[in-house]
């Protein structure tokens, strides 16, 4: 306890642990990042001016510490936003310290005391993570236990608040997660090959209630079962979570209980690789604040079932999961041919397919003239009718070849099917089933070349040709990059995507945009000058509204 | 095993000890007695709105529930501002209910999505956003201040002189100790004004009627001195006010909105309305 006490005065005087860390034994690490961008005024992505911001110039930024000593660890992060940057969430408004935490390992317990992400499997019933990019931290503050019972038996259990910017969330959080590997436990079980873990989960949120009108439940609790079964070059992967009544302003202040599953089976063996994914999500939406809205102060994260696309033109027309109700199919399958055979050439050949559709769930509506059940159901599904709303397509297909030690290439072909009503403007199934014809959606086909070309050693030159081709929403884009680096220091770029296809002529524009980048050792600067047009950021089915913008920007990352 | 077992039980009882509410008859009786003729805490809320914004008309319905609910202990504010393409006119929607002081308000209060509002400024931290919240919350949100404690009582009329003069005089009474100065504001709000709107199913109501839509601040955005600490009960303030009133308003379905507040934290200690004659 003593030698605890010794690391808890060291960690409180952090300076002076840095430079008494060999006295301990322990290390000191950290990161910090800057961004910021100086907005110039530009009247051909923004008419009316309305997203130039007051202030010019938006600078934001972080930086994390982390101790660790041993089964001992502490760190905190400060962050700054002076102001938020556009496309953030304008939550995050001043600077402070917003992460921090002790842990300490000791007799088969993991403690955490302060700021912790958790995660219970997929994450249906609780997730608390932080995505940088899309300005999402829903960082749990309380306390953390994890526990391994017995051999092959683990147990988590949370109890704390949610970040709500640079305050807490109104709702409570407490849960528990227990998951077993059987062929840990049951050798039997290993010797026939079989690895078997079933894991079950439970989190319950506490918020007080004080509406005028309603009745609702101060605690609301949720709770999933799910198995992971591994024989092989086989993995499926099962998941179900229920949630008990939870009127929110998500789904309309409804009385419905809600429920998801997820399934997953893969193969994978001999350079080929195949993926077959479903889902169904009914009125899933948890938050710690009934009231919350967008990306704040989710409990649980519903994984998305369609690809992620990292190219820019089909970037603009990501998926976001529908909280409220979706089911969904992804297949995928990609097969490496080997080298030296007719179609795998010198250098073997990587081909890959990929669909994934999304679609609205069957919803029959209780009329809204029967008060009581409108309210305390909402809505009758069945899950083995399939909804008629389709939300999102995508089939692809990518050829990716290296031709010589020189020279390789990636070519993507893409077919999306985007509804703009859902994904876009937000709109529910009813009115949408009331009024098929007010559905806006966005068809496209999407080709994409990369290239990259090693001219000398050290100097790499990678291009992007990308089309989009649409007669919907802002209509075709092409665009053109090009990059080039000097390992290990200089990387210099520049693109354009020119909107050709837009219905407005006066929005027919060019979206240029130039940057350079050092990098020193784990340092890291980047310039950049150019425009950016209006769009919706993803990771991993969350999403943001990115405004356009015209101007300077930099960033500069680096760690000890 | 039983080792086991019995670690899994004082685990999950640590944790889980909380259960669910599980709620069959979703809806409460009558709320608040409205019957008193005694002053009591009023509730302002300033609903940021505008008219291309989807959602915002959901907001609106939420206040009139709450007038339904609590009659003039409720006073709605329309504030059209926020960003332009909820806000701008265009050919479809050309009525321009923006205002330089909703402009201000929005900006000092920093938020930039529609629909959301204030309640009596509760909350209010210079990076925090407690003061923000969705029209979803705002029964919760009255029901509490409305349970409050009345610090001061208001008093006011307005008249319109010469058709184009407002003429306004206020008096407020301490009902205790008040240990901060106060500011107060007055402002003219219109109703029943009847120009489109877009609606929740994307679609353009022409026909739509927009309530409690701010029209100009007699003060300015952050109003006058009221008080000066401290005050107690018994104490008598009062203020008189000039502003010019426009023709195209229509008197019948205007009022006059008076609040005082702290002008440390921008809590509203009082709200009153007051028909313009």
């Amino acid at each position: 306890m003593n030698r605890l006490a010794l690391r808890l005065l060291a960690l409180l005087l952090l300076p002076s642990a840095a430079i008494a860390q060999d006295s301990y034994g322990g290390q000191l690490h950290g990161n910090f990042q800057l961004d910021g961008q100086w907005y110039l005024r530009d009247e051909g992505i923004d008419p009316t001016g309305e997203f130039y911001p007051d202030e010019r110039f938006l600078g934001q930024g972080y930086a994390n510490f982390v101790y660790t000593d041993g089964d001992f660890s502490g760190g905190l992060r400060y962050e700054n936003y002076q102001n938020v940057m556009l496309g953030f969430p304008e939550g995050y408004r001043g600077e402070g310290i917003t992460y921090r935490y002790l842990q300490f390992k000791q007799d088969n317990l993991d403690v955490t005391v302060g700021s912790f992400y958790e995660q219970f499997g997929s994450g249906m019933v609780f997730r608390s993570y932080e995505e940088r990019g899309l300005g999402y931290d829903n960082a749990m503050d309380g306390v953390r236990v994890k526990a391994n019972l017995a051999k092959g038996v683990y147990l988590k259990g949370v109890l704390g608040r949610q970040r709500f910017y640079f305050e807490k969330s109104p709702g409570l959080l407490r849960g528990v997660d227990a998951e077993i590997n059987l062929s840990e436990r049951w050798h039997a079980l290993d010797s026939l090959g079989l690895r078997w873990t079933i894991g079950a989960s439970y989190m319950s949120k506490y918020q007080r209630a004080n509406d005028p009108f309603l009745v609702l439940p101060e605690n609301v609790a949720a709770g999933g079962v799910r198995s992971q079964l591994m024989k092989g070059p086989w993995v499926l992967n099962t998941e179900f979570a229920y949630k008990a009544n939870d009127p929110s302003a998500d789904n309309g202040y409804i009385y419905k209980d809600g429920n998801g599953f997820i399934a997953n089976l893969s193969y994978s063996k001999n350079g080929l690789g195949v993926i077959a994914g479903v889902k169904r999500i009914d009125n899933m939406s948890f938050r710690s604040d009934r009231n919350g809205s967008t990306i704040d102060m989710l409990v649980n994260y519903l994984s998305p079932t369609t690809e992620v696309h990292t190219y820019a033109l089909p970037a603009l027309y990501q998926y976001a999961t529908q909280i409220n109700g979706e089911e969904g199919i992804q297949l995928e399958a990609n097969y490496r041919f080997k080298r030296k055979s007719k179609l795998g050439g010198k250098y073997g050949t990587l081909v890959s397919i990929n669909y994934s559709a999304v679609q609205s769930i069957d919803k029959d509506y209780v009329a809204t003239s029967n008060d009581t059940l409108r309210t305390l159901q909402g809505y009758y599904s069945d899950p083995l009718e399939r909804g008629t709303i389709p939300y999102f397509h995508d089939l692809n297909f990518k050829i990716s070849k290296k031709v010589n030690r020189s020279f390789k290439y990636n070519l993507t072909y893409l077919n999306l099917h985007y509804n703009r009503s859902v994904l876009e403007d937000g709109l529910s199934d009813e009115p949408m089933l009331s009024n098929p014809e007010n559905i806006k959606t966005m068809d496209a086909d999407v080709i994409v070349l990369e290239t990259l070309y090693r001219v000398k050693s050290k100097h790499y030159l990678r291009n992007e040709f990308q089309l989009l081709s649409t007669q919907d929403d802002r209509g075709s884009m092409a665009m053109a990059l090009v990059e080039y680096s000097i390992a290990p220091h200089w990387f210099f770029s520049v693109q354009d995507i020119y909107n050709y296809g837009n219905p407005d002529p006066d929005q027919q524009l060019h979206y240029p945009l130039a940057s350079v980048v050092y990098t020193q050792g784990t340092s890291r600067f980047q310039l950049s000058y150019g425009r950016q047009q209006r769009g919706i950021f993803c990771v991993g089915g969350v999403c943001r509204v990115v405004p356009p913008s015209n101007g300077v920007s930099f960033s500069l990352t680096t760690s000890f | 095993m039983k080792q086991l077992l019995l670690s899994l039980g004082i685990f999950t009882l640590l944790f889980m000890t909380p259960s669910c509410d599980v709620i069959d008859q979703p809806f409460k009786g009558n709320v608040q007695d409205t019957t008193s003729t005694q002053q009591q805490r009023n509730v302002l809320i300033e609903d940021f709105t505008g008219h291309r914004c989807k959602n915002c008309p959901k907001a609106s319905k939420a206040i009139e529930a709450l007038v339904d609910a609590y009659g003039s202990r409720i006073i709605g504010l329309a504030i059209h501002a926020g960003p332009g393409n909820f806000t701008n006119t265009n050919a479809d929607y050309p009525t321009d209910f923006t205002t330089p002081e909703g402009k201000a308000i929005q900006n000092f209060f920093g938020t930039n999505f529609l629909p959301v509002g204030m309640v009596n400024r509760e909350n209010w931290t210079a990076s925090g956003n407690g003061h923000w919240s969705p029209y979803s919350n705002w029964p919760t949100l009255s029901s509490e201040a409305i349970d409050s404690t009345l610090r001061i009582a208001l008093e006011a009329s307005a008249i319109v002189v010469d058709d184009t003069v407002l003429e306004l005089s206020t008096e407020g009474f301490p009902q205790t100790p008040l240990l901060h100065d106060l500011s107060i504001v007055v402002l003219i709000k219109e109703s029943n004004i009847v120009s489109p709107q877009l609606m929740p199913d994307d679609t353009k109501d022409s026909d739509y009627v927009h309530m409690n839509v701010l029209r100009d601040y007699v003060t300015d955005t952050w109003g006058a001195s009221f008080g000066t600490s401290p005050m107690v009960p018994g104490d008598e303030l009062s203020k008189s006010f000039v502003g010019s009133w426009d023709t195209s308003w229509i008197k019948a379905n205007a009022a006059a909105v008076v609040y005082v507040y702290n002008p440390t934290n921008y809590r509203i200690l009082q709200v009153i309305e007051v028909p313009v004659n």
